[in-house]
């Protein structure tokens, strides 16, 4: 989910009709823009990943249209033919393989609509560019540039230009080691020693993708025609990036004409707008949907979602504009046609499956072990799997650490429970005595071999904390709850040497138990003996 | 009658002893005598009789006065009895300190001991009858003990506090002794028993005696009881309500390798929740291994997509695949079920820990329970998946209205979240779908799966009253005492 939030008054003005604060909040959820809140200027609105052409108020405008039936099927996008071209260079393949360019004229902006349109760049970025390196866009003023361009890759110090919001030149390296935006992005060359270029006619730094633009080229609110380039890794995300731009203008009423894009081997039309084609049969969607929709109506359904749609026989014939990139397979067509018809209007159909319901095994041994330790008076706790240097302080082996925690209080997995039961009675020192505590829950240990290098057990831990607590006390509850349990020598020096042992159910080592060793109490601040026991009680 | 009580009443008798006696007959200490005295005296049994008494010692001065002699008795007898002798040979016979000789003269004549005579310049000393003089008496009497102050006749201590030859203490003295009632009530108490034991029940030496009686007044500590944590229990109830809806129960791992958590579910590799910061990776072990066979099927749905789709075109890497996370969604354990081959009509769920980084907060935590469900069968539907839903939300999470919102989960299409009006707030419940066809194409499953996960944290906040999500997980010992 993506937060973005749309000026309510351009929103209403591109709908064409006012709005109430209900009438957003049951429309924008089913073009996918989930509402947060909704004043008087603006919708803050939670859209879904997979649709950047949402984050854009234009964008939303345009699906609740759809809904609302005010415009239907296919956005009109006129795109003129091609006046120039961008020269592309064999080196940049190998950095930055690709660009669309198009000219946006006839457009009036102003100093919220150039913040907008910044918030906007922004947001497309971070998701569909996935952090700019797969994607980046950006928009120039078409008054300050020159055709024909072309785009390159340059070493760090061969160029210099001035970068937007400097006053000095910089070269490229520079950039990635001065410029702010150059440190924040530095990450998409990583290993490489050539960066991409876009140049204009006068072989001006035009911008310096996905890092910069050059300060020349700066829109204003004087700027009458737009320069649009985007660069990136992926075809066809980047000519979506090109067609979600071009074609808000055009519903503005901007003009859209083609950049010619010549690679080496080939030559394209920027940006391709020529709608994607798939169909989807009537009688598969009726089966996944569990309707007995016509064919006209799932056709009508489908122009709802903006979508081109005609009826050939038993199947439906989609257009898809460009902007969109979410249809991978013809059920994606099946969802359209459920949205279009509304969830909340196809009507629940009662569950038909009867099946037997039954639980694990481990599941109910464990609650059976539950409830024999709450019956001996011990009170469960439900700690969490994530912990800090508590398995360290209480010499239980060695946790494997997360590489990226939130912080070092839960900076360690846990492969036993003892720890953290010990942390708990330490910030419990002001409650009265005997607390007796015990919790079922998984630990990961190591194992090698297996598929995720690790096994994740299912462990029963219990620990008694009074003046007379120790290992007979601890002992008995152990022989209760586990039957058949013996108890053998063990070295240890997480206990009191000799008042400890393991636990043994027919061969297996199960567990442990003993007198917690003084110098973990102390380590812990508890001033009472402690006894435990800790089993594994299966695995998952 | 405590024990105490019943030693001390033996120990008395008719007359007053001191509490030192006493305690030295009872065998018991001081401190314990003094309350169970306190307490037999309440009830008529015992007479305590307390007195201020001042004790005399002697000095250091009186002491060698009582071991070597008063001076003056040291003078008269250098002289010796009906003899007289120059004072200052006198003085040098006996032995006496300068500041004694004076001291010595003065106290002989005032016992009437010696008469002094002046012979020219010289003073003579005669000495008649040396009977024991007061001042050695009482000297004797003391000695090296701490007496009564009575002991001694009071002008004869006025003379000794002047000489400088004793000091005093003062004492509170305790006695006791038995009051005429005691004795009945000793009587009485042999008969009494404390404790019920095994030998009386086999003897039956219990007849004919009396139990002790309980003090009703005593404080006792409350137990500390035992019992199931509140959060675990309503799990547990989630857990009844499917199963007993048809559904199997089902458990996995909580690491995964990406493969497991993310890859067999079709999410592609450059997906943003992928990124290290939406999911905890692990340090060592890093990287786990992947299934064969499952591997090339998921490779082929991620870069060329399978029966009708175009799949994410791109190229798919083992390796990302291999590394090890936390889980992040519960899905993981649906994907490994399927993978295991399922005979439809199949229906299973999963109550589990899941791990996203967030900010921790009042409503945000890093690990969360997810409940997984999904129905496999052929013939069913997107309608019949919110039929699922809306019995979740209504049975389950005890929902009066049910409203279904278009989602994207990459996993499923179409997608829905659920939300439900619960007392008078919408909430939001959960997300849900049917496996996309790419997905299932790798699992080899050939019919439709309705599948969801819903939060429970939240729902439990809500629920159980509970107003930080840390809570549910909290360490303090009253919340989890809590019932």
């Amino acid at each position: 989910m993506v937060s973005v939030s749309f000026n309510r008054s351009a929103f209403e003005r591109l709908v064409g009709s006012e709005l109430s604060q209900a009438q957003l909040k049951e429309l924008l959820p089913r073009a996918k823009c989930g509402v947060d809140d909704v004043n008087e200027r603006e919708v803050l609105c939670e859209v879904t990943g997979d649709r950047p052409d949402l984050l854009c108020t234009e964008g939303a405008a345009r699906a609740v249209k759809g809904i609302l039936g005010k415009e239907k099927g296919l956005p009109k996008l006129v795109v003129s033919p091609a006046k120039t071209f961008v020269k592309v260079h064999e080196n940049v393949a190998a950095v930055r393989p690709f660009i669309f360019c198009a000219y946006i004229d006839g457009v009036k902006i102003t100093g919220d609509e150039i913040a907008e349109l910044m918030q906007v760049q922004e947001k497309l970025h971070l998701t569909h560019g996935r952090r700019r390196r797969k994607v980046a866009i950006g928009i120039h003023d078409a008054a300050k540039v020159s055709a024909p361009f072309s785009y390159k890759a340059v070493k760090g110090n061969e160029m210099a230009f001035i970068p937007l919001g400097k006053e000095e030149e910089m070269t490229f390296k520079d950039v990635l080691e001065k410029h702010e935006k150059g440190r924040d992005y530095a990450f998409v060359f990583e290993g490489v020693d050539k960066y991409p270029a876009v140049l204009d006619a006068k072989d001006r730094v035009v911008s310096f993708p996905p890092i910069i633009n050059a300060a020349m080229t700066t829109v204003t609110e004087s700027t009458k025609a737009f320069f649009l380039e985007i660069t990136g890794t992926d075809f066809e995300a980047c000519n979506a990036a090109a067609n979600i731009i071009c074609q808000n203008y055009s519903d503005k009423g901007a003009k859209i004409t083609a950049v010619e894009i010549r690679y080496p081997d080939k030559k394209v039309v920027s940006p391709a707008s020529e709608p994607e084609v798939m169909t989807i049969g009537v009688g598969e969607a009726n089966k996944l949907l569990g309707t007995s929709l016509k064919a006209g109506e799932m056709a009508e359904a489908l122009k709802k979602q903006r979508l081109g749609a005609r009826v050939e026989g038993d199947f439906v014939a989609c257009e898809i504009p460009r902007y969109r990139t979410d249809f991978l397979h013809p059920v994606d067509l099946v969802e359209e046609i459920a949205l279009g018809i509304g969830y909340n209007e196809l009507g629940i159909k009662e569950p038909t499956v009867f099946t037997k319901g039954s639980r694990t095994e481990l599941s109910v041994e464990t609650d059976s072990l539950r409830d024999a330790m709450a019956a001996a008076g011990y009170a469960e706790a439900a700690t969490n799997v994530l912990c800090g240097e508590e398995a360290l302080k209480a010499r239980a082996g060695k946790p494997i650490r997360v590489k990226n925690p939130v912080s070092s209080e839960y900076s360690f997995v846990r492969n036993s429970i003892v720890p953290v039961l010990l942390a708990v009675l330490s910030k419990n020192t002001r409650h009265p005595y005997p607390q007796k505590l015990f919790e079922v829950g998984e630990v990961v240990e190591r194992r090698e071999g297996s598929e995720t290098g690790t096994v994740t057990k299912i462990n029963l831990c219990a620990l008694s904390a009074h003046k007379d607590a120790g290992l007979s006390e601890i002992a008995s509850v152990l022989a209760g709850v586990l039957k058949g349990a013996e108890l053998k020598k063990l070295p240890s020096d997480q206990f009191i040497p000799g008042r400890c042992a393991q636990v043994v159910v027919g061969k297996k080592v199960v567990g442990v138990v003993g007198e917690l060793h003084p110098e973990i109490l102390e380590a812990f601040g508890i001033e009472m003996p402690v006894a435990a026991f800790e089993v594994t009680v299966g695995e998952i | 009658m405590n024990e105490n009580e019943r030693l001390l009443l033996e120990s008395l008798s008719k007359e007053f002893e001191s509490a030192d006696q006493v305690a030295a007959k009872s065998g018991l200490a001081k401190s314990a005598l003094m309350s169970a005295a306190a307490a037999l005296e309440a009830e008529g049994l015992v007479e305590v009789k307390k007195k201020e008494r001042k004790l005399v010692s002697l000095t250091p001065e009186g002491r060698s006065y009582f071991e070597k002699g008063t001076p003056e008795r040291r003078l008269c007898a250098a002289v010796s009895a009906g003899k007289e002798l120059e004072f200052g040979t006198a003085v040098k016979k006996a032995g006496l300190a300068g500041h004694e000789a004076p001291v010595a003269l003065q106290w002989a004549v005032k016992n009437g001991w010696a008469v002094v005579k002046k012979d020219g310049g010289k003073t003579v000393v005669s000495c008649s009858s040396l009977k024991e003089g007061e001042v050695e008496a009482a000297l004797k009497k003391i000695g090296a003990k701490q007496v009564g102050a009575e002991a001694v006749e009071k002008h004869v201590l006025e003379i000794l506090e002047k000489r400088k030859l004793v000091e005093f203490k003062e004492e509170k003295e305790i006695s006791l002794r038995a009051a005429a009632k005691g004795a009945a009530a000793l009587a009485r108490q042999e008969n009494v028993v404390s404790q019920l034991t095994p030998e009386m029940l086999k003897t039956g030496a219990w007849k004919g005696r009396k139990f002790k009686e309980y003090d009703l007044k005593t404080v006792v500590a409350p137990v500390q009881a035992g019992g199931k944590h509140f959060y675990k229990e309503f799990i547990g109830r989630i857990k009844e309500h499917l199963v007993s809806m048809g559904f199997e129960e089902v458990q996995g791992p909580l690491v995964e390798t990406e493969f497991r958590n993310m890859d067999v579910l079709f999410m592609a590799q450059d997906h943003p929740a992928r990124e290290i910061h939406d999911i905890f990776m692990l340090e060592e072990p890093s990287k786990g291994s992947l299934p064969d066979k499952l591997v090339e099927r998921v490779k082929w749905a991620h870069e060329v997509g399978g029966k009708g789709s175009k799949g994410w075109r791109y190229k798919w890497d083992p390796a990302v695949a291999a590394r090890l996370v936390l889980r992040s969604q519960t899905t993981a354990v649906s994907g490994r079920r399927l993978a295991q081959g399922v005979k439809p009509p199949f229906r299973m769920f999963c109550i589990g820990k899941c791990f996203r980084p967030d900010e921790i907060d009042w409503k945000h935590f890093i690990e969360f329970y997810q409940l997984e469900g999904i129905v496999v069968d052929d013939g069913i539907s997107f309608r019949e998946l919110l039929g699922y839903l809306k019995t979740f939300a209504t049975k389950v999470f005890g929902a009066k209205e049910v409203g279904f919102v278009p989602s994207y989960y990459p996993f499923t299409e179409p997608s829905v979240d659920l939300v439900g009006k619960i007392g008078d707030k919408w909430v939001e419940l959960g997300g849900a779908g049917m496996f996309r066809p790419e997905m299932l194409e790798a699992l080899n499953v050939g019919v439709p799966v309705l599948a969801w996960g819903l939060g429970l944290d939240r729902f439990a906040m809500r629920t159980l009253g509970v107003k930080d999500i840390r809570d549910l997980s909290g360490s303090d010992m009253e919340l989890i005492r809590r019932k």
